[in-house]
């Protein structure tokens, strides 16, 4: 275990650094249609190419119905500005609806696959504040998540981590 | 420039719109409340069961010479004016009336819902019959004992006087101990007080097994639910859609039947072997009174 763990990390070392391959992000989420809320956590590779991967953990505790995903997004990129960027996403994600059981819906089950589509807003900068709007295809619901992503190896305000290469902008210098 | 901004606009109206139509294309299904599908409606079974109920006969006894009564399904009784008394005691002078129903088929008992149960134990039968007696418009009371002899072209011999108790949702059945005598016409039995008159055995031994009755498509709550036993000539009544116990290895005919606020008839049958619990999920349908008629008269 502790192997796989180290291979695990070895694995992982190349994209932190100076690379900004990799960040790191928490956010709120709101489903409009089951009226509830909770939280998730991400992981975001590649955060500046067009194509990013985001392994991501969600869960719902707050409201009706409870349940935890845990699955991938894959965004692309259809705008850059200065300021913001658009992207739209797909995402595959194993759900486990905790109250299932306690839901009025026909054929409701505690174990799921969701299959969710969506856009999104975010910033070019180290700490990007994101907004996703997210349709569920399976239970055809809409829901909100509002959150912020650290990308490593990346100094808001300067961009580098060399403070003698520092440049006077807001923008990662690894965004492309 | 001024083109960008054109399809800058276009893109946004396009987003506005295509969230607007995901939002009215979403469901809230997994908070939403089942719906619950209508089921069918039924009035009280009573009013029907009623109207096809056995006629309590009315006798007036004018003087001694016609004290015996026979009933027109061939119920005798045996009984005399000084037997009888008012309430208080008082003493009765003709004319007096005497009152009879008369049930002796599965069919007339499940028409009286008057099945053949003593105490949760199911009955062997051989006819029930309600006896009182009023002078002046007042109840009278027995002081010495009637006799009643109840046809049976085949009698058994260890029938005796059940007695039976309306406990407000329905008579249960008393063993009184008194035996019934076989004679050539049938049984012949003393009573000491009016009312209900079980010439029976009883069978059941307080074990048994129960058939739950439910139905997604009609509301069983004023549906008659009877079940036969032919072997022993048991009615028993359904109440609350659960029966009560069941012999295991009885062989039983179940019969349901409902009305509507038209008045339409409906029912469901079924023959089965009761070798365990069971729920049985139904529906009704329809059906006319000679149909069911002809189905009671060959239980």
């Amino acid at each position: 275990m502790k192997k796989l763990s180290l291979i695990f990390l070895l694995f992982l070392l190349p994209f932190f650094g100076n690379t900004q391959n990799i960040g790191v992000g928490a956010s709120a989420l709101y489903n409009f249609q089951t009226e509830s809320g909770g939280f998730g956590a991400r992981v975001n590779f590649f955060p500046n190419k067009t194509i990013s991967y985001v392994p991501q953990f969600t869960y719902y505790l707050f409201g009706p119905v409870s349940e935890y995903m845990i699955g991938l997004s894959i965004e692309f990129k259809v705008k850059r500005g200065n300021t913001f960027t658009y992207y739209l996403m797909a995402h595959g994600a194993y759900d486990q609806w905790l109250n299932a059981a306690a839901s009025g819906m026909e054929g409701a089950q505690t174990t799921n696959w969701n299959l969710e589509g969506g856009v999104g807003i975010t910033t070019n900068r180290c700490l990007r504040p994101f907004l996703e709007y997210r349709y569920n295809i399976k239970f055809m619901e809409t829901h909100l998540r509002l959150g912020i992503l650290y990308i490593f190896g990346c100094k808001s305000g300067n961009g580098y981590r060399d403070e003698k290469r520092v440049r006077k902008t807001m923008v990662c210098p690894a965004y492309n | 420039m001024k083109k960008l901004n054109i399809v800058n606009s276009l893109t946004l109206i396009a987003l506005i719109a295509a969230i607007t139509l995901i939002n009215y294309s979403c469901k809230k299904d997994r908070i939403e409340p089942p719906v619950e599908e209508e089921l069918n409606a039924y009035t009280p079974i009573n009013s029907y069961l009623d109207s096809k109920k056995q006629d309590e006969q009315e006798f007036v006894i004018t003087g001694s010479s016609n004290d015996t009564i026979v009933g027109n399904q061939g119920t005798r009784i045996y009984g005399s004016k000084n037997c009888l008394r008012y309430l208080n005691g008082d003493t009765v002078a003709y004319p007096f009336s005497v009152f009879l129903v008369e049930l002796y088929t599965p069919k007339d008992m499940i028409y009286y819902q008057m099945p053949t149960v003593a105490s949760g134990n199911i009955m062997e039968t051989d006819g029930e019959i309600r006896l009182r007696a009023t002078a002046n418009n007042q109840e009278l009371k027995l002081v010495c004992p009637y006799g009643v002899e109840m046809p049976n072209s085949s009698p058994s011999s260890n029938r005796t006087i059940f007695l039976g108790t309306d406990n407000g949702s329905y008579v249960n059945w008393t063993d009184s101990g008194t035996p019934f005598t076989t004679t050539s016409y049938g049984y012949l039995g003393y009573i000491n007080a009016f009312g209900w008159v079980n010439c029976g055995t009883q069978v059941g031994t307080g074990s048994g097994h129960t058939l739950t009755f439910t139905s997604s498509v009609d509301d069983l709550t004023n549906v008659g639910i009877f079940i036969y036993f032919p072997a022993t000539k048991t009615v028993m009544q359904v109440y609350n859609t659960v029966s009560g116990l069941i012999p295991n290895g009885s062989s039983v005919k179940i019969v349901m039947m409902a009305q509507d606020a038209s008045g339409q008839l409906f029912s469901y049958t079924e023959t089965r072997t009761v070798n365990a619990s069971a729920t049985i999920d139904m529906s009704l349908s329809q059906t006319t009174d000679p149909a069911l008629t002809t189905y009671l008269d060959n239980l």
